[in-house]
């Protein structure tokens, strides 16, 4: 399998915790979305209930990254699972603010707290 | 006299480095015993460069490369690596530090790294201070439907609008998601004719249908036109696709909850927020957005709110 370049997964018990690598400014690469499918696949055969998104390293995104999640985030709750975010730059906040995603999805400051949060 | 100041926890290492700079004239040397220690000084006297180490109790080498290049990003930061701190500071290079010297070869490479940079930070404040004498810019571009090129104009606008003075670092930012917005707008509903209704039923079809239209006449053989200007008051961005055109009139309001789950609209909606005005052709397919510089007024209530 080829290395992620977008984003890499990690099993932290039950809860899959997906780290983007940088910033995801567009999904129409082929490579992107087949990323994307490949984390889908792993979070459903993995029977992962709880997923967490580490934004530490996307210092900016847009309604791509936004459509990413929700895609994941739809995946996740068809399974009655949850799902939080965390370490998102100011703007990376603001924007999660501005599509109003912050009422919806948890937004925490640090991995340990996304991990708590989706493991209540 | 430029200073260097050099951030580490191990008394031994620190006066290494600082023993090593001496060859290099007319250079004064401080020293800070940790990331936290260091903001004390520079908030005491901001140096020409700072060298650190990346494991410190305190604040981390990461922390302190994040907090300098919000607050003093013109400032270059060289690492010291050792084995074990790779991972950390790739992410310290990732978020802005100019360079990095293994501990180990600090003896061979630390005054050459250090010379370098300088030179290097020297030409981006004569460039900067140039750039901040354009009165007036004017760039046209004509490009394909090609998220590659996309990206790479945002980021040119983007460097534009920040160089001439009419963004600092966070609108930069919020200038960027907005152009990216604007432009893959073009490129999908407007070129392309992709509309976002299939992504409701599944993304996979819509970029599918999207990739096909890409070798696939009329869309394939139209063009991005995007129009830019810029002076030290203000930049403005027109983004023409040449598809029908759009009623935007028609899309949902992406933040009523009952639209959360569907795809549409945010992109608008970002453009809106981060710019300061957006407006449309009557036509639906070309966007014209103009992003202001604060005031100064703004900028010192938000100097006073920080």
């Amino acid at each position: 399998m080829r290395a992620p370049k977008l984003f890499k997964t990690i099993k932290a018990g039950p809860v899959l915790v997906v780290e983007l690598l940088g910033v995801v400014s567009s999904l129409a690469g082929t490579a992107v979305l087949q990323e994307l499918e490949e984390v889908r696949t792993e979070l459903r055969e993995g029977g992962h209930k709880a997923l967490v998104i580490d934004l530490a390293a996307a210092t900016y995104f847009g309604s791509s990254l936004l459509e990413a999640i929700r895609i994941l985030w739809n995946d996740v709750s068809a399974v009655g699972g949850h799902i939080a975010l965390c370490n998102a730059s100011d703007v990376g906040r603001e924007v999660l603010e501005i599509a109003k995603f912050d009422k919806v999805w948890p937004l925490v400051n640090s991995r340990a707290e996304a991990l708590r949060t989706v493991m209540i | 006299m430029p200073t260097v100041l050099i951030v580490d926890d191990s008394s031994t290492d620190r006066l290494r480095a600082g023993g090593l700079l001496h060859q290099i004239d007319d250079l004064n040397i401080e020293y800070a015993v940790d990331g936290s220690d260091a903001l004390v000084k520079i908030e005491l006297h901001v140096p020409d460069m700072v060298i650190t180490d990346m494991v410190m109790p305190e604040l981390n080498g990461l922390e302190l490369v994040a907090v300098m290049r919000k607050a003093y990003p013109i400032v270059p930061v060289v690492l010291m690596t050792s084995r074990g701190s790779e991972d950390i500071a790739v992410q310290a290079l990732r978020a802005g530090a100019s360079s990095y010297v293994p501990k180990r070869m600090l003896n061979f490479q630390l005054a050459d790294t250090v010379r370098q940079v300088f030179a290097v930070a020297r030409e981006d404040r004569g460039r900067s201070r140039l750039m901040r004498r354009i009165v007036a810019q004017h760039v046209l571009f004509a490009i394909e439907n090609d998220h590659e090129l996309i990206a790479s104009l945002v980021h040119y606008l983007q460097d534009c609008a920040s160089t001439v003075g009419v963004c600092d670092e966070a609108d930069r930012v919020r200038t960027g998601v907005a152009l990216q917005e604007a432009i893959t707008n073009a490129s999908f509903h407007g070129n392309l004719e992709v509309s976002s209704s299939l992504r409701e039923i599944d993304h996979r079809q819509y970029y599918d249908l999207a990739r096909e239209r890409l070798t696939q006449p009329p869309y394939s053989q139209r063009l991005i036109r995007v129009s830019a200007r810029f002076s030290p008051e203000e930049a403005e961005f027109c983004i023409k696709d040449e598809g029908p055109g759009f009623d935007r009139n028609t899309l949902p309001d992406p933040t009523d909850p009952a639209n959360l789950e569907r795809p549409c609209g945010r992109g608008l909606l970002l453009m809106r927020t981060f710019m300061d005005e957006v407006k449309y052709n009557a036509v639906g397919n070309e966007v014209t957005m103009v992003k202001r510089r604060k005031s100064s007024a703004t900028e010192r209530i938000q100097g006073i709110a920080r």
